[in-house]
């Protein structure tokens, strides 16, 4: 071996995210470091996580920065051509594979590559110099066969044979393979989500560790709308498995009393106790806003009230029509709310399900996740009048100024 | 945050959100440990920080028994930086809750308390702390006793028996009185171990004020004054000294 590949940095430009990788962290206490993928320290792709926003690199070459090494003397004067490729791109066939087999099996890895694969393309040559100690400096390489912009969000494993030439025509050979885990989202990420300062401390940068679950949950959405959707969904179908609506503490913020309690909630997601099951409406609205948002939706948490009855609803975790544990009403309720949260703006309400039938005051009932749903006005047979009575409707108003987006913590 | 008015009204605030004066406590730089709660191991102690808000300990406790899985307790407890803030901070608290059937409860634990029948569920103000205790787990039970072990850590302190491992207080004194009628107060203890040490103060009256971090203390009137200072550490051990000065 003469040349190596010493480290790479996806996110080179902290300033910006139009043609490099975004600024990210792990969770609340581990950054990312940069660069992402080092030699002898990177095994695995989540070793070298990145992410990147569809719609602020669209139309853009993308880039990034990879430093190497030589310890042959001859190199070091001339430098070398660098490049590097898909290695999925084009494998081999499997041994004793007829020619109809190796259909099947190119469809299927096209397919997989679609999925999960390679979106980032390959990395273009590029002459690399060194200097005497054998060292090349952070040189700047342009992708080409980038698909980062045909596939909607999701999480992909992109993998380089990194190879080397002496001269022009010279053959090529292989001297290094990096992987990286990468994030593709909509936008970067909105509220609470932050991209400056960007510093170790600054705990509200996009953690990997909701971008596992939000990438997984919005998977393949190529709108806010439709991921808002997506999630929403992931996040009423955690019940009753691993949450339930917290009829015994009547209805509390768990996750949301004050920051978002994520990282709690993040263990609570793995296996972990959390801060326990129980969860209410604020926590659904902060938990579907938060990861929403994190894969580039624009979302807010907002309430409704105060003190209103209720129509027999879903409540996520239960499969029985009721007013909400018994109560009858609540003293407010809030929900995933976009733009102003005023009655003509959308809701997404991962908490209940409410009767979507011409009649949602009684039985029977026909079960429906608000998302996407106008707030309404009494009458209208948007979301109030599928949550609320028409005795109380009135008291369900938007409370616009209660519009927040919650700190992660 | 917009909308307390209402539960303001709903649960009586302009009736508690001033203390009534008598005895002055006041809890600094609280913290949980692990220990406070008998039959109950924590699982988590989380410090939460919010640019806004008091500062928070989030934690949940398994009960030490054989359906130990079962039966989960989240306890949270905010330390506002006076009485007066704790108050508004339970109002906060109680804005959380969704049901209409949380009611003050008069002979709860705390200066006020507010919970749901069968102390399924409870907040409670003690002096300039806000504790929340709430079920986490499938098995419900009532969560009085754990608060009730709780309140009396804040009223009254750890036993002096309860750890022989003792924090040692190095200074308890106050800043030089002249020119109001408030000192501020200097404390300094350390841990054999190393490890985190909060303060239990009393007077007869007066106001506790946590100030730049510190404390401030402003007298009901002028003349001698007498300040008990308890030392805690994580295993609960305690040292106490008395201030003793005139205004």
């Amino acid at each position: 071996m003469s040349v190596f590949l010493e480290a790479v940095k996806l996110n080179h430009d902290a300033s910006a995210a139009t043609s490099d990788a975004m600024n990210i962290r792990r969770n609340k206490t581990t950054a990312v470091n940069v660069p992402e993928w080092v030699r002898g320290v990177s095994t695995n792709p989540e070793d070298a996580p990145a992410a990147y926003s569809i719609a602020e690199t669209k139309g853009n070459t993308l880039t990034i920065q990879a430093r190497f090494s030589t310890d042959e003397k001859k190199l070091r004067k001339k430098g070398v051509q660098i490049r590097a490729v898909d290695p999925t791109a084009d494998p081999p066939g499997p041994p004793g594979c007829s020619d109809g087999c190796m259909g099947f099996l190119k469809w299927l890895g096209w397919l997989i590559r679609l999925l999960v694969g390679n979106v980032l393309g390959d990395v273009k040559v590029k002459w690399v110099p060194f200097d005497n100690a054998g060292w090349s400096a952070f040189e700047t390489f342009q992708l080409q066969h980038v698909r980062l912009w045909d596939v909607g969000v999701g999480i992909h494993t992109t993998s380089w044979r990194w190879q080397y030439r002496e001269k022009q025509n010279a053959p090529w050979t292989d001297f290094a393979t990096s992987e990286h885990r990468i994030y593709v989202l909509l936008e970067v990420p909105k509220a609470p989500w932050q991209q400056s300062p960007y510093t170790s401390a600054n705990t509200q940068l996009p953690w990997t560790a909701v971008l596992d679950r939000a990438c997984g949950w919005a998977f393949g959405a190529t709108s806010r709308d439709q991921a808002a959707e997506r999630v929403t969904r992931s996040v009423y179908g955690l019940g009753p498995s691993i949450v339930e609506y917290d009829c015994p503490g009547y209805g509390f913020s768990h996750y949301s009393s004050g920051s978002f309690s994520c990282s709690a909630f993040l263990d609570l997601l793995a296996g972990g106790p959390g801060l326990g099951r129980y969860i209410n409406c604020s926590d659904c609205a902060t938990i579907v806003s938060t990861f929403a948002n994190a894969v580039g939706c624009d979302l807010w948490q907002s309430r409704m009230g105060y003190g209103f009855g209720l129509n027999p609803l879903l409540a996520i975790g239960s499969n029985i029509w009721q007013t909400a544990c018994g109560w009858g009403s609540f003293t407010y309720h809030e929900v995933a709310w976009k733009d102003g949260c005023t009655a003509n703006d959308p809701v997404w309400d991962a908490c209940l399900q409410v009767d979507g039938d011409a009649d949602p005051t009684s039985a029977p009932h026909t079960p429906l996740l608000p998302t996407n749903r106008r707030f309404g006005t009494p009458g209208s047979m948007d979301y109030l009048d599928r949550l609320v009575p028409p005795a109380t409707r009135a008291a369900c108003q938007p409370q616009t100024g209660t519009r927040t987006r919650r700190l992660i913590a | 945050m917009e909308g307390l008015d209402e539960f303001g009204k709903r649960h009586g605030f302009d009736d508690w959100r001033e203390p009534k004066g008598g005895e002055a406590l006041f809890i600094w730089r609280f913290a949980l440990g692990g220990q406070e709660l008998p039959g109950y191991n924590a699982l988590r102690i989380d410090t939460v920080e919010h640019p806004d808000l008091p500062r928070k300990i989030e934690s949940l406790w398994r009960a030490g028994k054989e359906d130990a899985d079962r039966v989960l307790l989240r306890v949270d407890a905010s330390e506002a930086s006076s009485v007066t803030k704790a108050r508004a901070e339970l109002l906060r608290l109680l804005a959380q809750f969704q049901s209409p059937e949380i009611e003050r409860i008069g002979d709860g634990p705390g200066d006020i308390a507010f919970g749901g029948a069968g102390y399924r569920a409870l907040v409670f103000a003690r002096a300039n702390i806000v504790v929340l205790l709430l079920n986490a787990g499938d098995e419900i039970q009532s969560v009085e006793p754990p608060a009730r072990e709780l309140d009396r850590l804040l009223r009254e302190g750890p036993g002096a028996d309860r750890s022989s491992v003792r924090p040692t207080i190095q200074r308890a004194e106050v800043e030089s009185a002249s020119g109001g009628r408030q000192v501020r107060l200097v404390l300094e203890a350390e841990d054999p171990l190393g490890r985190h040490v909060w303060f239990r103060l009393s007077a007869p009256g007066g106001e506790f004020v946590a100030q730049e971090d510190g404390v401030v203390f402003r007298p009901e009137g002028e003349g001698r004054q007498a300040i008990e200072v308890t030392a805690v550490n994580e295993n609960l051990g305690v040292a106490v000294e008395q201030i003793d000065f005139t205004i």
